[in-house]
């Protein structure tokens, strides 16, 4: 098993941009912000699309792509299954007000889209929740993708809101807290797990290979985008700027997580009564 | 009862020879840097004479009788045979490498020229010959078995049979079912036996 880039790319932009719209949707409806959902629409599939590519161009045999529709008990089926339907709501989203309109059908679509955007991430979480790897044998791993997408999602917002209208709502930044805090306690909870895995794999993401990805998700994903938030909630100079350094450090912060969740699944042990591994010597 | 095709690797039998990783690659051209088939070495470790352990363990495809491959596989190109064995259709397989990532015992293999995943296929060409698989025709301790273990009769039923309390299976509670059998070592695996409480 090996921890592909190509498929950290994707899983990041998939998540960046889908919670962008479902936040920019939820910010619309009930945080009293108002953003252009066509533009925000057509970052995300921009987003969904260079994260499709690049998971299509991780296969070894890229071509062959369609056969990937088979098999439906398959999550990567079923994420493959609801990715057109995704991309043509997003489509309809961006091309509402230009090449037809939808009047009050909007929000519909919007929540529409909403639902297919949770269902895309929910089978893309699920793909990883596998009981082969002891670390990933956890529903903290489908809460986590879930997490993540919101809080990327909800700061990605908050951008959106600034260069939009100039101006960040209360309940916007309290939920965007409150996601980066769940996110955190999520992500918290999964490393804590690590050191008591059974099977003789326990991981203690403070020892070599997994230090520096550690480190680097501590820096970037916790620290600056914690940094950020408490000058945004303190209505700090320059809130838009600090905001934008939040989200890209937020980005960073999912990648390097990403990679250490990768890392932590790769070791499977056949006898993990014995402290020492299997010797291959030929 | 549905035919179960699967080996039994006594590993008291096995002296670590690799006859059978050279037999699979040979057979079934498995190219250099890719196996379906090898020996590991778990050991030694404890300390000489009384607490030493040391054993033999050759690894391969599990043919689990419910194997997670075969649920994840988006192309369904690994499939159950009717005789229990999982099989890879190279001509459907994308290469995506997620039924790697669910397999519990590292038994697959990205191709790196064909670009699709490889295991053991149990040598299917030689069983429809009614041949036994290359590993356990070439294995000079004759410590590999081949059957249906679901036939009373068969050979390897009859050895099962011998060794009653020496079997064991590698990471049986694991929802995949692993058909494969091991028997315990007599002796060298004093941790192993009493961990799933034999002597």
């Amino acid at each position: 098993m090996q921890v592909h880039i190509a498929l950290l790319i994707s899983t990041v932009c998939q998540r960046l941009g889908l919670g962008l719209f479902i936040f920019s949707v939820l910010a619309n409806q009930f945080m009293g912000v108002i953003l252009p959902i066509d533009i925000i629409a057509v970052i995300s599939l921009g987003l969904l699309g260079f994260g499709g590519l690049a998971s299509a161009f991780h296969l070894g045999k890229p071509t062959r792509f369609f056969n990937a529709f088979s098999n439906f008990k398959s999550h990567l089926t079923q994420e493959a299954l609801v990715t057109p339907f995704l991309g043509i709501a997003l489509l309809v989203c961006i091309l509402d007000g230009f090449l037809f309109d939808l009047g009050n059908g909007a929000v519909m679509m919007h929540w529409v889209t909403v639902a297919l955007s949770l269902l895309f991430l929910i089978t893309t979480g699920l793909v990883y929740q596998l009981s082969a790897r002891p670390a990933w044998d956890t529903g903290l791993v489908l809460i986590i993708f879930m997490l993540t997408a919101a809080q990327v999602g909800s700061i990605s917002t908050m951008v959106a809101a600034y260069v939009f209208t100039s101006s960040v709502s209360v309940s916007l930044t309290v939920v965007t807290i409150l996601m980066f805090v769940l996110s955190m306690f999520a992500q918290y909870l999964y490393i804590q797990r690590l050191k008591t895995l059974e099977y003789g794999v326990a991981v203690n993401v403070i020892s070599k290979p997994y230090n520096v990805t550690f480190i680097t998700w501590l820096i970037f994903g916790v620290l600056t985008v914690a940094i950020s938030l408490i000058f945004v909630a303190m209505q700090w100079q320059g809130a838009m700027v600090l905001t934008a350094f939040g989200a890209i450090a937020s980005v960073i912060g999912i990648f390097a997580w990403t990679v250490l969740f990768f890392k932590t699944a790769i070791k499977v042990k056949m006898f993990p009564m014995y402290d020492v591994d299997l010797n291959l010597y030929f | 009862m549905s035919k179960q095709m699967t080996l039994l690797i006594d590993l008291d039998r096995c002296n670590g020879c690799q006859a059978c990783t050279v037999a699979c690659k040979v057979e079934n051209n498995v190219i250099s840097g890719v196996f379906w088939n090898r020996v590991h070495r778990m050991g030694p470790v404890g300390k000489f004479p009384d607490k030493l352990e040391m054993f033999y363990f050759p690894m391969q495809c599990m043919h689990c009788e419910n194997p997670t491959c075969v649920v994840v596989c988006p192309t369904k190109a690994t499939y159950e045979t009717e005789d229990g064995i999982v099989l890879v259709d190279s001509d459907l397989c994308i290469g995506c490498e997620y039924c790697i990532w669910a397999c519990p015992y590292d038994a697959r293999t990205l191709n790196p020229e064909t670009k699709t995943v490889e295991k053991c296929m149990m040598c299917t060409h030689l069983l429809e010959k009614n041949e036994l698989p290359m590993c356990v025709y070439t294995c000079t301790g004759g410590a590999r078995h081949c059957g249906d273990i679901n036939d009373p009769n068969s050979e390897i039923s009859q050895v099962l049979a011998k060794n009653e309390g020496r079997q064991f299976k590698i990471h049986p509670e694991l929802t995949n079912k692993p058909s494969v059998i091991y028997l315990l070592p007599r002796k060298g695996a004093e941790t192993l036996c009493k961990s799933i409480s034999r002597s």
